[in-house]
C-alpha cells in the first residue's frame, strides 16, 4: 500500500477512535445504572432460589411466615416497624444481612418461638453456616424486594396451585405412614393405631380441631400443633407438653400428608 | 537574609538552565540538529548525529536500523508477531487499569469485577479489551507459529528463535489460562477447576504439583492470589524477558527471514537482489506500523463497544458444578484427549509430548531446503498436526462424548443456568402467569412470544416422543408471579413410566437486562379448572 495512503488511513483510525471513546463516554452513565440495574435484578433471582432451598420452612414461601416458627417478611411491620422495635441503628439491608450472617441465638420478641435454643441459625460460611457472602447479598436483595407487596403498593396475581387435595384417600394412606414412622403414635393415641398416653388423644380430632381456638380453622390449627407443639394446650396437659417436646422433623409434603391425616379422623 | 543576596544564586541558575537548554538533546539529537534536520540541511556534526540517534538511544536501539525489502509484503508475515507484542501492550496497559480495582480473594474478586462494570467509567470497556486483546493475543501466536512453520522460517541460524518463540507460547497460554480464573465466576472456577485437575496424575510429585497450583486440595483463596500473582507478576515478567531474547534474535541477530522463493528460488539476479535493498526503519517501517496500530487500536475499540461483551457468569460455586464443564478454549484440546483415555497419559504426557516436540521441531527437521516443493513430508505432518488439533479442540466441547437425557438438553435450551435460554427472550410482561399443560393449552390464547416458546416446546417433545427417547410424555409450564417485578417458571417434564419428573425452576426479573423502561401491568390467563395427573405427580 502506498505510504501516503496508509498515513491516512492511520489518521482516520485516530480519529474514529477518538470518535469512538467520546460516544462511549458520553453514555456510560447511561450505561452504568444499565448494569447496577441487571446486577440487582440478577441478585434477587439468585436470592429467590435461595431463599426456597434454605428460608421458605421457617419464613413461608411467600414470607408470610410459619405460625411462631420464623416471623414473617413480607408484610408492612416489618419494613416500618422492625428496625425500631429491635432498636437497630443502622439500615433494614443492614439488619437483614446480619440476621442471615449471624442468626439469632435468643429470640429478640417474646411472640416467636426459642425458648433458650438458637432460633436462627447463623447462615454465614464464616460462623458455621451454609451461606457464601456473595449469596447473602442475593438473598437480602431478594427479601427486601418484597417492600412493593409488604406496603400494598402491589397485588400479586396468584396461581392457586393446591399441593395435595386435603381428602384425596390416597394422601389420608401416605398420612397415616407418616404417623407411624414418624413416631406420633408413642405420645398420641389413635383408635386402632396407637395407645400412646402423654399427649391428648387424637382419635376425633378431625372433628375437635376447628374447635379449639377461635379465629383458626381445624387445618391451620392442626399445622400449628405439628410444628409449634406448645402453641396452644389442651386442658390437662399443660405441663405434659412443656416437658415433653416433639423432636419430629416433617418435610412440607409429610406435613400436607399428616394433616389430612388427622383431619380424616371423626 | 536580604532578599538582593539571593540575586547571585538566582542568576546561577539562570545560566544553568540556559546551558541545559542550548544543549538539551533527545536521543543525540539536539537543537541544532533538529533546525537542520527541518530545514533539509546535511547534519551539524559528523558522525551524523540521525545515525547515532539509532545507536546510542535505548529504546530506538530496540528496533533495527533497517529491513530487508524482500520480507515487507503484508501478505509474507502478516504482522503477525507485530500484532502479537501490539496485543501484549494492549493487556499491559488495560491489565494495570484493572488492577487499580480488582482484589483477589473469593470474597470480593467477583463483587469487585461487578463494581467494575457498574461503577466505575469505562471499566466495562476496559474489561472487555482486556479479554478480547488476550484471546485476539493467543490467536496471532498460533498463526505467527503456522506463518513460520509453513515459510520455514526456523531453520539454520534462526532455530533457537524458534524455541524461544514456543516458550512465549507456553508464557502466553499461561497468561491465559491464569487470567481466566480471577473474576472468579462459575465459568472461570470450574474451567480453572478440570484444567488443574490434570496435575494430579503427574506421577509421584502430582500430589505437590497440585498442591503448589491451587494452593490447597481444592482452589479457594490461597489458588485465587497464587493465580494473580502469576498472572500480574511471574508472567508478565517472564514474557517481557524472553520476549527480549526472541526479538533481539529476529530484529538484531538475523533479520526477519527473506521469502523462500527470494532465497533459494530460481528468480532473476535483479528481483533477488531488489529484495535485498534496505527500507530504512525511519521512518518507512515505523510509520506502517503505526498506521497498523492505530487502526488495530480503533478496530479493538469498536468490537468492544458494540459487538464483544467478557463473559460473567454466576459467582463461583463450589458446591454446584455446572451442566457443561469446560476448559478455556485454548486448552480444549487436553480435555479433548483426556476424553480418549487415561488420565495420566493423556492428559500429562501426551500434552507435555506436543510441546517437547514443538520444542525440538527445528532440530528434528533437518532438510535445509526452505520451498514447499522441497518439505513435502514436513508439510504434511504439519497439516495434519494442525488438523488433529482441530479435531481434538472439537472433542474437547460438549458437543462430543457427553451423553445428555433428552429432558435435560431440552431444560439447557429453554432454561439453562447460565446464559440466555429460550424463556429468557420473552419479555417479562408476556409471561402471562398461569398453567400451560402439553397438548391442552391453546397456544392462540397467548401473546405471541410465549405461543412461539410453547409451541416449540410441544414440537421438541413430540419429536423427542417419535423418536422414542420420550415415551408418552407429559409438560407442564408454571409462570407464578413471585415479588414484584419477579416471576418464576417452573418447567416440568415427565414420562408415564418413570416416578420423578424433571424439573427445572427459574427465577426471571422485569430488569434482568438492565432496561427499566417498560412498566405495563401484567394480565392474567385463564387457569384451567381440572388440576389433576402432572401436577399431583412427584417431582424430584
Amino acid at each position: 500500500m502506498h505510504r501516503t495512503v496508509e498515513l491516512r488511513l492511520g489518521l482516520l483510525a485516530v480519529i474514529i477512535t477518538l470518535g469512538l471513546l467520546l460516544y462511549a463516554a458520553s453514555v456510560e452513565e447511561e450505561r452504568m445504572a444499565r448494569e447496577a440495574t441487571a446486577q440487582q435484578a440478577c441478585a434477587v433471582e439468585v436470592g429467590a432460589g435461595l431463599y426456597d432451598q434454605h428460608c421458605r420452612t421457617c419464613h413461608g414461601a411467600d414470607g408470610q411466615g410459619v405460625g411462631q416458627l420464623g416471623p414473617a417478611l413480607n408484610e408492612r411491620h416489618f419494613f416500618t416497624q422492625r428496625l425500631q422495635e429491635v432498636g437497630w441503628a443502622g439500615t433494614l439491608e443492614e439488619y437483614v444481612s446480619a440476621t442471615i450472617a449471624l442468626g439469632r441465638v435468643v429470640a429478640t420478641r417474646p411472640l416467636y418461638a426459642g425458648d433458650g435454643v438458637v432460633v436462627m441459625p447463623a447462615w454465614s460460611q464464616a460462623f458455621g453456616g451454609a451461606l457464601r457472602p456473595d449469596q447473602i447479598r442475593a438473598l437480602t436483595a431478594f427479601v427486601l424486594n418484597w417492600r412493593a407487596t409488604a406496603l400494598g403498593e402491589v397485588t400479586l396475581l396468584t396461581l392457586e396451585i393446591p399441593r395435595v387435595r386435603l381428602d384425596d384417600p390416597q394422601i389420608i394412606a401416605q398420612g397415616q405412614e407418616v404417623f407411624v414412622t414418624a413416631g406420633c403414635g408413642r405420645c398420641h393415641t389413635v383408635a386402632g393405631l396407637s395407645d400412646g398416653a402423654i399427649g391428648p388423644d387424637l382419635s376425633r380430632v378431625g372433628a375437635l380441631a376447628a374447635t379449639r381456638k377461635a379465629d383458626t380453622n381445624a387445618d391451620q390449627y392442626l399445622r400449628e400443633s405439628i410444628l409449634i407443639p406448645n402453641a396452644y394446650f389442651v386442658q390437662g396437659f399443660e405441663e405434659i407438653a412443656r416437658e415433653n417436646m416433639c423432636g419430629g422433623i416433617l418435610s412440607e409434603e409429610q406435613l400436607d400428608m399428616l394433616t389430612a391425616f388427622l383431619l380424616s379422623l371423626h | 537574609m536580604r532578599s538582593w543576596k539571593l540575586l547571585p544564586l538566582f542568576l546561577s541558575h539562570l545560566h544553568d538552565g540556559w546551558y541545559a537548554l542550548k544543549h538539551l538533546s533527545f536521543a543525540g539529537i539536539n537543537f541544532q540538529e533538529l533546525r537542520a534536520i527541518l530545514q533539509d540541511e546535511p547534519p551539524t556534526r559528523h558522525p551524523s548525529p540521525r545515525l547515532l540517534a539509532h545507536v546510542l538511544s535505548f529504546l530506538l536501539h530496540m528496533r533495527p536500523r533497517y529491513y530487508l525489502k524482500g520480507s515487507t509484503p503484508f501478505t509474507y508475515t502478516f504482522r503477525l508477531g507485530y500484532f502479537t507484542v501490539f496485543f501484549f501492550f494492549l493487556e499491559i496497559v488495560t491489565g494495570l487499569f484493572l488492577m487499580v480495582y480488582y482484589v483477589p480473594t473469593p470474597e470480593k474478586a467477583y463483587l469487585s469485577i461487578q463494581h467494575l462494570t457498574s461503577s466505575v467509567p469505562l471499566g466495562a470497556l476496559m474489561r472487555d479489551i482486556h479479554r478480547f486483546a488476550a484471546e485476539a493475543m493467543i490467536v496471532c501466536v498460533l498463526l505467527h507459529m503456522v506463518r513460520t512453520f509453513v515459510t520455514a522460517s526456523y531453520k539454520g541460524v534462526r532455530r533457537l528463535t524458534w524455541v524461544t518463540g514456543v516458550a512465549l507460547l507456553v508464557i502466553t497460554l499461561g497468561l491465559g489460562f491464569s487470567g481466566y480464573l480471577l473474576p472468579w465466576d462459575q465459568l472461570a472456577y470450574w474451567a480453572i477447576t478440570i484444567g488443574t485437575s490434570m496435575a494430579e496424575a503427574v506421577p509421584l510429585i502430582g500430589r505437590e504439583v497440585n498442591l503448589i497450583l491451587r494452593g490447597a486440595p481444592e482452589i479457594g483463596e490461597a489458588g485465587l492470589l497464587r493465580f494473580y500473582l502469576a498472572h500480574v507478576v511471574l508472567l508478565p515478567f517472564l514474557a517481557i524477558l524472553v520476549l527480549g531474547v526472541h526479538y533481539y534474535r529476529v530484529a538484531r541477530l538475523h533479520n526477519i527471514s527473506l521469502p523462500p522463493p527470494l532465497e533459494e528460488g530460481d528468480l532473476p539476479a535483479p528481483i533477488r537482489e531488489e529484495a535485498r535493498q534496505r527500507v530504512p526503519f525511519i521512518p518507512d517501517v515505523l510509520f506502517h506500523e503505526m498506521a497498523l496500530a492505530s487502526i488495530a487500536l480503533c478496530s479493538v475499540i469498536a468490537i468492544c463497544l458494540f459487538v464483544y461483551d467478557a463473559p460473567l457468569e454466576h459467582h463461583a460455586d463450589p458446591q454446584h458444578t455446572p451442566l457443561h464443564t469446560e476448559a478455556p478454549w485454548f486448552f480444549l484440546w487436553v480435555q479433548g484427549l483426556l476424553k480418549l483415555g487415561d488420565k495420566q497419559l493423556m492428559g500429562v504426557w501426551v500434552p507435555i509430548g506436543i510441546f517437547l516436540l514443538l520444542f525440538a521441531l527445528p532440530y528434528l527437521d533437518r532438510n535445509p531446503r526452505r520451498l514447499v516443493r522441497h518439505r513435502p513430508l514436513a508439510l504434511l505432518l504439519g497439516t495434519l498436526f494442525i488438523l488433529a488439533m482441530g479435531v481434538f479442540t472439537y472433542m474437547g466441547t460438549h458437543y462430543y462424548g457427553i451423553e445428555m437425557p433428552t429432558v435435560v438438553r431440552i431444560g439447557q435450551d429453554w432454561a439453562p443456568e447460565e446464559g440466555v435460554g429460550i424463556l429468557h427472550t420473552i419479555p417479562y410482561d408476556d409471561l402471562v402467569v398461569g398453567a400451560y399443560f402439553f397438548n391442552r393449552t391453546d397456544p392462540g390464547t397467548l401473546p405471541p412470544t410465549l405461543a412461539r416458546a410453547w409451541t416449540a416446546l410441544e414440537e421438541r417433545i413430540n419429536a423427542a416422543a417419535a423418536r422414542g427417547d420420550l415415551p408418552d410424555a407429559w409438560a407442564v409450564l408454571l409462570i407464578e408471579e413471585r415479588q414484584r417485578d419477579l416471576k418464576r417458571i417452573t418447567l416440568r417434564i415427565g414420562t408415564s413410566g418413570e416416578d420423578s419428573a424433571y424439573e427445572r425452576v427459574l427465577y426471571i426479573h422485569r430488569w434482568r437486562n438492565g432496561d427499566t423502561s417498560s412498566f405495563a401491568s401484567p394480565a392474567v390467563s385463564p387457569i384451567p379448572s381440572s388440576w389433576d395427573s402432572p401436577l399431583s405427580t412427584p417431582s424430584h
